[in-house]
């Protein structure tokens, strides 16, 4: 039988990659998919901890609120980056640095 | 001993994902592997026993947000030539950080006692609904608004506006 | 009787008050008529008063009112009146009035001739008050007034650079006298307590002095010292020679007959104060002067400066004489020189005034058919101060000589001081002689002045003719009054007659004896002893009269001699002689180079004090001053420039530059990049969970 260590320990390291990867992307897409890396490594989290035992069901259905949130948010986020892309013709982000200084 | 083997498999698929695209420059290559590593994460599901939510996955994520975020790159596709790259610096740093708040987590967590699992049994779509119903009933009306307002939102946001004006910026490396 | 003196003091006193106001608008010659007729008016009353107190012997008068009051001293100013107050105040005035009758001739055409009656008025008044005067303080306030007109009168013309010197000169010398004069008079204050004459000799002859025989001796000395000063006196004689730069009423009523013989009033006023030894200093002194001076006036050319020296050389006889205890003598000298004195100078001024203002007698000569009265006063005059018999002079060089015998032989180690009057006797004669001759007779030496003389106005002339009457007259029907012992130390005087008896009979009841100056204390047994021994030598012995008479006569007949052999018949040449003695000429002429010695010495110094005092006020003050305010100055630079500019300013601007610098610091890190932000907070949270970690 699985323990739950190893599902904590893949959860961490895809949250840190998808740090990382927000990090170090300097196209908005690309941030997109980072956030759906840590969504993602969260959900893992909560579903494993309640497959053993911890919290019985409402893991699996936090997970599911969060796959639906992580939609919802996938679109609004979409949609801002669009309105981005309207006004600055590019996926830069670092071009969107209007608050410096 | 299965279990085991599955689970590495799935796992290395989804951090190899992840690796690749942090490698990658091409963001279709990226969304690529963004699918790959959701539907490994799928596939964790299926072998912790829920069946149910790992179906959601597929559906929503892969079948939802992925192809939501290729159509992006699809309508963004007019500036998809240049390489974009962080600073040295920054690479650095991140790289740093990284492995600061993963060797901080991993030892948490290893270092963390558990209590002994009893595994629970599989649990059927009724159950999770139920749950819905009954002790998420508030989340789950609100989770509906939510998607509501997203919608709307996201429909306001993206009307089309007057024309797409360039604004030369500069090229510039990181912090 | 004493009140009409009151009034004739007071005359001089009204005209300098009146001239001082309007003097100006009165004018000459009217100045003049106000100043001699209140002078001759004051005379006038003197003489009245004189003659009754002859004829009916009052008692002495005195009279006294509180003056100051220091502390719990009070110090009275009174008026004290006896014979010789009667004497000296009759002479005063008449010769004053002579003088100043005088003036009005003398002085006519002078632009400030008011001014000239208005000092000398108010140095009549001064010079009565002085005599009047019963007290040493009262007494040196008017003494002190007449430096003040002396100081005034010599400096009358000012515009000349010499006499506003010797004007300074007279009054500083004088201020050395006074100074220690003023010194005796705080000892005598102080040890007895009083001021006036009366009271100090009471004291003294109380024991005030007990046991301080030397300081009573040292404060006789300082009062001399006063007549020292006033009375021209070695060595404080330099002032009066120069101090024939003033007019010559001047010269004649100050310097010859009033003010230098305050000195010697002094002297026989404190006569009984003054020790044995004192007096022998006085003695000595009036001896070295009455020498020197003598020795001098033989070489001299200029007749106001022979006058001068003539009259120094008088004045050490009357200081000789009360010095060995001649008081009546040397007073009844002073009386008689203040007539012939008076007298040769009006003469002489009547002989510049002639020659059109020249003193050289060198220019003159053959005057006598030209200024036949002048001549023949002048004549007068010089006889009378050689000691001609039957003229004042020789009674009162008699009675001197008698004196200074009969203290020589009480006292044989004191030789020389009667050897040195003799002398001088015959040196009197000489230059006197020699100046006369050489004036009015032998060759005229210069034409053009010769040419021009002419005799003086009568208004100058006819009181030279009075002072001639009195010159000659005034010694006689005298007599020494017979001493009589009541027993029991007091004495009776009787007998006295003519201006030596008036004068003898406010002579001195008591002295000082030698026993009494080692104890510095008396009993009447030792008053006995030293009004004795003090007075020996005023009764004189008729012995020594005669040895006297004889001795002066031949002093006088060398000195007489010598001059006609060498001026009028020409048998020795002056010329020869002073090149035969050609080092003791020029030591004569050069006054025994003392003038040379003061001006090195005291003036020097002063000079150097002075120079001194410019250096500090300049390098020291100034520099202090000028220092201070130049660093008061770099300070304020400082603080301004430096402190303020670049210190505070600085330290204001460099918080601010610090806060914008920090800013600026700060504001690299606002990139504006969301991606920079996650890692920022990413990186936070790494923070966080090691330190989590760490605690745990």
């Amino acid at each position: 039988m699985m323990g739950l260590t190893p599902y904590l320990i893949l959860s961490a390291i895809l949250l840190v990659l998808g740090i990382a990867i927000i990090i170090s992307k300097r196209n908005a897409i690309a941030i997109l998919i980072g956030v759906e890396f840590i969504l993602n490594a969260a959900a893992l989290n909560l579903v494993a901890f309640s497959r053993h035992g911890i919290g019985a069901l409402s893991g699996q259905t936090a997970a599911l609120f969060v796959i639906v949130l992580a939609a919802a948010e996938a679109v609004v986020a979409l949609a801002i980056f669009l309105n981005f892309y309207h006004t600055i013709a590019t996926v830069d982000i670092d071009q969107g640095d209007q608050l410096k200084g | 001993m299965l279990e085991t083997m599955i689970f590495i498999l799935f796992a290395a698929v989804a951090v190899i994902a992840g690796l690749a695209i942090l490698l990658s420059t091409n963001i279709v290559r990226m969304a690529y592997w963004l699918i790959a590593m959701l539907v490994s994460v799928a596939g964790l599901y299926f072998l912790m026993g829920a069946y149910f939510l790992g179906v959601i996955q597929i559906l929503v994520y892969v079948g939802g947000v992925a192809v939501l975020l290729v159509f992006g790159v699809m309508l963004t596709s007019r500036q998809l030539a240049p390489k974009l790259r962080p600073g040295p610096g920054e690479v650095v740093w991140l790289l740093c950080v990284a492995a600061v708040l993963l060797t901080g987590l991993i030892l948490s967590v290893l270092h963390s006692r558990w209590e002994p699992s009893t595994v629970v049994a599989a649990n059927s779509v009724s159950d999770i609904g139920r749950s819905l119903l009954g002790d998420f009933l508030g989340p789950f009306e609100l989770a509906s608004v939510l998607l509501l307002v997203a919608l709307l939102g996201a429909a306001y946001l993206a009307r089309p506006k007057t024309p797409v004006q360039t604004v030369q910026k500069k090229g510039t490396t990181a912090l | 009787m004493p009140y009409a003196f009151i009034i004739a003091w007071l005359l001089p006193l009204a005209g300098f008050v009146t001239l001082v106001f309007r003097g100006r608008r009165i004018g000459e010659p009217r100045s003049g008529y106000l100043a001699a007729g209140l002078m001759v008016t004051s005379a006038a009353i003197s003489l009245v008063c004189a003659i009754r107190w002859i004829v009916g012997h009052p008692d002495s008068l005195n009279v006294s009112a509180p003056w100051l009051v220091i502390g719990s001293q009070v110090v009275k100013f009174g008026v004290h009146i006896d014979s010789l107050t009667i004497v000296m105040f009759t002479m005063v005035t008449v010769v004053a009035g002579a003088i100043f009758v005088y003036s009005i001739g003398y002085m006519h055409g002078d632009p400030r001739f008011p001014r000239f009656f208005t000092y000398m008025s108010l140095f009549a008044f001064s010079m009565l008050g002085l005599v009047l005067s019963d007290s040493l303080i009262g007494l040196f306030v008017f003494w002190e007034l007449v430096g003040l007109c002396s100081y005034f009168l010599i400096g009358f013309w000012f515009e000349k650079d010499s006499a506003s010197n010797a004007a300074k000169k007279a009054f500083i010398v004088n201020r050395v006298g006074d100074f220690l004069f003023l010194i005796g008079i705080a000892t005598m204050l102080g040890m007895t307590g009083s001021a006036t004459l009366e009271g100090v000799f009471s004291q003294v002859r109380q024991g005030a002095f007990a046991g301080h025989g030397t300081l009573l001796t040292f404060a006789g000395i300082c009062l001399f010292f006063g007549a020292v000063g006033k009375s021209a006196q070695f060595p404080l004689h330099v002032w009066l020679p120069d101090a024939m730069e003033g007019p010559t009423p001047v010269s004649a009523l100050i310097h010859a007959a009033t003010m230098v013989a305050a000195g010697v009033y002094l002297v026989g006023r404190i006569f009984p104060i003054l020790t044995p030894s004192a007096l022998l200093f006085v003695a000595y002194i009036g001896a070295i002067t009455l020498i020197g001076s003598a020795l001098i006036a033989v070489v001299l050319t200029d007749i106001k400066r022979v006058l001068a020296y003539s009259t120094i050389s008088q004045l050490g006889y009357m200081v000789l004489a009360l010095g060995v205890g001649g008081w009546v003598a040397g007073l009844f000298h002073l009386i008689a020189h203040a007539c012939f004195k008076a007298l040769l100078f009006l003469g002489s001024g009547s002989v510049i005034h002639g020659c059109h203002g020249e003193q050289d007698i060198r220019k003159m000569g053959r005057l006598h058919r030209k200024m036949p009265y002048t001549s023949i006063t002048f004549l007068v005059g010089t006889l009378a101060i050689a000691g001609v018999p039957l003229l004042s002079g020789f009674y009162s060089k008699d009675a001197i000589l008698a004196s200074v015998l009969g203290f020589t032989w009480a006292h044989p180690v004191h030789r020389v001081l009667f050897i040195l009057p003799a002398l001088a006797a015959a040196l009197t004669a000489f230059y006197m002689l020699r100046l006369y001759l050489l004036t009015f007779h032998t060759t005229a030496r210069d034409e053009h002045i010769h040419e021009h003389a002419h005799e003086s106005p009568r208004v100058m002339w006819v009181p030279l003719a009075v002072l001639a009457v009195l010159s000659i007259c005034i010694g006689w029907f005298g007599r020494m009054p017979e001493r009589h012992s009541l027993g029991e130390g007091r004495y009776e005087y009787e007998g006295g007659r003519g201006l030596v008896g008036l004068i003898a009979e406010a002579q001195p009841k008591w002295a000082v004896s030698w026993q009494m100056q080692e104890a510095g204390r008396a009993s009447s047994h030792d008053i006995v002893e030293a009004s004795e021994g003090a007075m020996e030598s005023t009764h004189a012995e008729h012995g020594f009269h005669t040895t006297a008479t004889i001795v002066a006569t031949a002093a006088m007949l060398v000195g007489v001699i010598l001059a006609w052999l060498t001026y009028s018949v020409g048998l020795i040449s002056p010329a020869r002689a002073a090149q035969v003695l050609a080092p003791v000429h020029k030591l004569l002429l050069n006054k025994f180079y003392i003038d040379e010695l003061y001006r090195a010495t005291f003036v020097a110094g002063v000079l150097q004090l002075a120079a001194f005092g410019k250096w500090f006020d300049r390098v020291i003050l100034d520099g202090l001053a000028d220092g201070s305010a130049r660093w008061v100055a770099r300070t304020a630079l400082f603080s301004g420039l430096t402190l303020d500019n670049r210190g505070v300013d600085g330290l204001v601007n460099g918080v601010a530059e610090v806060a914008l610098a920090g800013g600026n610091l700060v504001r690299k890190g606002q990139t504006g990049r969301v991606r920079n932000y996650i890692l920022g907070l990413t990186t936070a949270g790494a923070f966080a969970v090691v330190v989590f970690i760490w605690i745990w």
